[in-house]
């Protein structure tokens, strides 16, 4: 059961790897090493750290990782606001996206309260 | 225009509608603690309230006490910020589009484009068009007791169904008149749907006057209204049966201050007393001004005085009164204030230097 939600969790993130490599081809060149950059880093950096998530037994370490996880897609949402702000993203691309950032976000809770039970 | 709403409430209900709703809501508190901490996470937020609103697991939150004391005291309510979102949303999305154009022309309360400085527009307007056609006449002037306290929420959502079609907004509908309420009578005073409710509630009242007693004269805001008639005798009697009908339909009562009287008492209606010929400031307002001309004259003698503030408020001030016919008291009211350069300030300066 447990194992089952972990990989629902990862096939959505990879999900919205797919979607944030497509939107992100059409910005303006000046932002390819800024924005673009910090947006693909900090996505990569999270799907690392779910992996490490995933893969550790320890209660703690596995705590630590997720909220590493929780930072990196935080600072996710605050980048694709950013970038409706300067209208590289539709309103249509902007809700699709918080819609999957959301769908991950709302499994990660749930997450990281049962290891807190436990 | 259609006549009932229909099909409208899940084609509204998407992220972009929920999220200019916020950008509405957050006007004047964008530095408040509530809504920064929305903010931080402002997309999960929207996403998941659309979809509890989707999935009807929606309720509203604890109400959050506090008084008012200026012109009475009154126990306002307020709601957490995700719940004032939605009611953002649902004025903006149904009630302002579809309700809104079927009231009367000289309702004035809470419209675009309407409020009292054209209400007072308005009934000056009819007094003289009355003089001018008909000679003299009374004023009949109403108001309503305790209203939003005595609003029969079992009435007001049988009037709502008899404009709303979609079962799925009537089911919301119930939802934000009823969830929440403790009380049966009454709705709480600020919430931002109340005073559009409130409003569509006395919208029966209008209809009734302009349809069965078919008085042309007649103007409102929120609880208070004003009819021109010919005499003494007409005045009781259409008292009488506005009377009858709010008792009836709507369970309200007029207050001890509705009376009528004849034209040349004036109006005082919306902040103004409005005449035939001209118009003053209300005895009231002119009374609280001097007071606090008082209150600001003792700060700057004892030396706690802040000027920028005092400022914001005699410029209001200023600017409330430039629509009525009331220079001398302008006059009168700057020449007391002693922190100002005016007509006294000069008196003893030419003792002052020689």
């Amino acid at each position: 059961m447990k194992n089952d939600n972990n990989l629902l969790i990862h096939q959505k993130y990879m999900e919205l790897i797919y979607y944030t490599n497509d939107l992100v081809r059409k910005y303006p060149k000046s932002e390819k090493f800024a924005l673009v950059q910090e947006i693909k880093q900090s996505l990569y950096s999270g799907l690392r750290y779910l992996m490490y998530a995933i893969k550790s037994f320890n209660k703690n370490d596995k705590l630590k990782f997720l909220n590493e996880l929780d930072v990196s897609l935080n600072l996710l949402k605050v980048h694709l606001r950013l970038s409706y702000k300067y209208k590289y993203i539709s309103m249509q691309n902007y809700t699709t996206w918080s819609a999957k950032i959301t769908d991950i976000c709302n499994m990660l809770g749930g997450w990281i309260s049962s290891c807190l039970k436990r | 225009m259609p006549k009932k709403i229909k099909n409208c409430f899940y084609k509204n209900l998407t992220f972009e509608k929920m999220y200019e709703a916020h950008l509405r809501a957050r006007r004047h508190k964008v530095y408040k603690n509530e809504i920064i901490s929305f903010e931080l996470n402002l997309e999960n937020n929207i996403t998941n309230l659309v979809n509890s609103i989707k999935n009807k697991r929606y309720h509203l939150g604890t109400y959050y006490e506090f008084k008012v004391y200026e012109p009475k005291e009154r126990v306002i309510k307020a709601l957490p910020y995700v719940d004032r979102i939605v009611h953002q949303w649902y004025v903006e999305e149904f009630i302002k589009p579809f309700i809104l154009p079927k009231f009367i022309n000289t309702t004035y309360a809470c419209i675009a484009d309407r409020g009292t400085h054209k209400a007072v527009a308005q009934i000056e307007q009819y007094m003289r068009e009355y003089k001018r056609n008909y000679g003299r006449f009374w004023i009949l002037k109403c108001d309503i007791k305790k209203f939003f306290y005595n609003i029969n929420p079992y009435i007001l959502f049988n009037i709502m169904k008899k404009y709303i079609k979609d079962s799925a907004l009537l089911d919301f509908t119930h939802l934000l008149i009823f969830n929440n309420n403790p009380s049966s009578v009454g709705i709480p005073i600020g919430n931002y749907t109340s005073q559009f409710f409130a409003n569509i509630y006395l919208n029966e009242l209008d209809q009734y006057v302009k349809r069965v007693l078919k008085l042309k004269y007649y103007v409102r805001y929120m609880d208070d209204f004003i009819i021109i008639l010919s005499n003494k005798n007409e005045c009781k009697s259409v008292k009488e049966k506005i009377e009858v009908f709010l008792k009836k339909n709507l369970q309200l009562e007029l207050n001890a201050k509705s009376r009528y009287y004849p034209d040349k008492m004036g109006v005082n209606f919306c902040g103004y007393r409005s005449f035939c010929t001209h118009r003053l400031l209300r005895n009231r307002s002119k009374v609280s001004i001097r007071n606090k001309v008082k209150k600001w004259n003792k700060q700057f003698h004892s030396g706690n005085f802040n000027f920028s503030i005092v400022l914001q408020s005699i410029n209001s001030w200023l600017g409330h009164t430039s629509h009525c016919n009331s220079y001398t008291l302008q006059n009168k009211i700057l020449n007391s204030c002693d922190f100002l350069y005016n007509a006294h300030s000069f008196n003893d300066f030419e003792k002052f230097y020689y």
